[in-house]
């Protein structure tokens, strides 16, 4: 349980983190998809990946309510990936690759609906010796575990005991809320309120135009409970509902109507939609390298400086939304410029074939922060 | 016995010899996603040995063989312009500034109107194609795709954007134009 300001304030950070985890993998498929091609694909990626981007927003927001400092920046804030994600007991690996039906059944357990059975059954301890990381299954030491936790190697885990993760997003975003009602009811017991952000460091709609829903100005309890609700509806749907109280459909829902070839309607159960045929074309996606790195391009000198220019413009792009979640909100409509240019920088890259590894092209590396003997 | 070239190894070196010709590296026009349907368009209307001609073409040389041209104006403007149509007063003045493809700003008095789809044609359905094809096949002047449009070099090389299409988000016209650097030591 959650139970100082701080602890809250790193929880959100985390919620940053994993919001934004998402929108490298969503995007790399996503622009793998052959230009005039795919367009049922394309629409469905790209509406979940914009909903991402409010989710970031909104996590942001609350964030700064309870007078905490959004930070894109720190390093590890990006993953370097293939990082992790819950799922119950399991948890599975997150890549950034090619649209596929691999990388669709990825996206389908992103956003998978899953409420713990029980309150025991929200945590779940780590099984280091299942992941590589120690040899007989022992936590590792507590500096391996801090950079662990820093890095988003696995997302999920709780934050300050890192021995141990959610079961699912939705039982961390739970728990969240929990932790708010929580701390706001013993501030209010005194006259006081953990709601002590700046409100001009808000995000406020006339800031976020076509973002998949509306923002929300968070102001306090109520608002705050709306955000992060709105975060986890958008996501796994309203308890596994298809459609939420607006007429969205849920994005692993978006994600299904790919998997089984037919949009969801109303009036639908889930697993059986009966709306209109879609239709995917799995071969008409460029073949980008899964999981690529800077040290796979040194045979490709053109690419590696555009991928490292890449790297360069998206983190200048996270310091400007950052800014933007400091008290510049204005900031979000020039980063809508700068999206437009990574979103061409992405499609130059992924068309690009490699060199010496046919039937392999390239793509973004997101190695915001590599590590010196990664760097060719 | 030995083997040709592969159909990869003839694309890269199409690509790559049009990077000498256009000046754009070959990472901006494999970017494109244009690299395919442009080799394909080339080998349609002129044949391979024609681009192989051109490949091996002193590229300094003014005025360049008529299918490098051709191969430039592809990669700028999404649009086969045929050799033939090399040095035509009505082609030149279409594409003069202020024209942007629906007729010819002059006419030409010298050919009849039609003999420019009679050279033409084959193949694929291009957008907006009509009129009468060529027995052999091919058309002298048709826009590749509608993506060869948007993917023309023209637009970075000015550093702007094809109307009514790569959007570079509202508001943005408040910028002046960008132009991108990495590539400026190349050619």
């Amino acid at each position: 349980m959650i139970q100082t300001i701080e602890e809250l304030r790193e929880y959100l950070y985390k919620g940053l983190q994993l919001e934004h985890a998402t929108l490298p993998p969503y995007l790399t498929a996503l622009y793998s998809l052959h230009p005039g091609k795919n367009s049922d694909a394309r629409h469905v990626i790209r509406v979940v990946a914009v909903e991402e981007m409010l989710h970031l927003t909104l996590v942001a927001n609350v964030l700064n309510a309870v007078g905490g400092t959004p930070n894109l920046t720190k390093r590890g804030f990006v993953p370097n990936y293939p990082t992790r994600l819950p799922a119950g007991p399991d948890d599975f690996e997150v890549h950034l690759r090619p649209f596929s039906p691999e990388a669709l059944a990825t996206f389908l357990r992103i956003e998978k609906p899953a409420q713990a059975a029980s309150e025991e059954d929200r945590f779940v301890p780590m099984d280091w010796a299942t992941l590589g990381l120690t040899s007989n299954g022992s936590a590792p030491s507590p500096d391996e575990l801090a950079e662990l936790e820093e890095s988003g190697t696995v997302l999920g885990l709780v934050p300050g005991d890192p021995t141990q993760r959610f079961s699912s997003i939705g039982e961390f975003y739970e728990e969240i809320i929990r932790g708010i009602n929580h701390l706001e009811d013993q501030a209010r017991k005194v006259g006081k309120t953990i709601f002590t952000g700046n409100p001009a460091h808000q995000v406020t709609p006339e800031y976020f135009y076509s973002g998949g829903g509306d923002v929300i100005k968070v102001t306090g309890r109520d608002t705050a409970v709306a955000a992060l609700t709105l975060v986890a509806e958008q996501g796994e749907g309203l308890h596994g509902a298809i459609f939420d109280n607006q007429d969205e459909i849920a994005h692993y829902y978006r994600f299904q109507q790919l998997e089984m070839g037919k949009y969801y309607q109303k009036g639908d159960e889930p697993g059986d939609p009966s709306g209109p045929d879609l239709h995917v074309d799995w071969s008409a996606v460029y073949p980008v390298k899964p999981d690529i790195k800077l040290k796979h391009l040194e045979g490709d000198p053109e690419i590696l400086a555009a991928a490292k220019e890449f790297n360069q413009s998206y983190a200048a792009f996270l310091t400007d939304i950052n800014l933007a979640y400091n008290g510049q909100p204005d900031l979000l409509l020039k980063a809508v410029w700068e999206m437009f240019r990574i979103r061409d920088s992405m499609n130059r890259l992924i068309r690009n074939p490699l060199t010496g590894q046919s039937g392999e092209n390239a793509g973004p590396t997101f190695e915001l922060w590599p590590s010196k003997e990664e760097t060719p | 016995m030995t083997q040709g070239p592969t159909a990869d190894e003839k694309l890269r070196e199409f690509v790559k010899f049009s990077a000498a010709v256009t000046g754009f590296s070959e990472f901006d026009l494999w970017g494109t996603g244009q690299a395919e349907a442009y080799y394909e368009t080339v080998v349609n209307q002129v044949g391979p040995d024609a681009i192989q001609n051109a490949i091996s073409s002193d590229p300094s040389v003014v005025p360049a063989d008529p299918v490098v041209q051709s191969i430039i104006k592809l990669w700028y403007v999404g649009v086969w312009y045929g050799p033939e149509l090399a040095g035509r007063v009505d082609v030149a003045a279409w594409t003069a500034p202020g024209r942007s493809g629906a007729k010819p700003a002059v006419s030409d008095d010298s050919q009849p109107e039609e003999s420019w789809n009679r050279q033409a044609v084959p193949g694929q359905h291009q957008a907006g194609e009509s009129g009468a094809y060529a027995e052999d096949g091919r058309k002298a002047l048709f826009v590749v795709s509608s993506e060869a449009y948007t993917e023309g070099l023209l637009w970075r090389a000015i550093g702007a954007h094809p109307s009514g299409a790569k959007a570079p988000g509202y508001g943005s016209w408040v910028n002046p134009p960008a132009f991108e650097n990495y590539q400026k030591e190349q050619v």
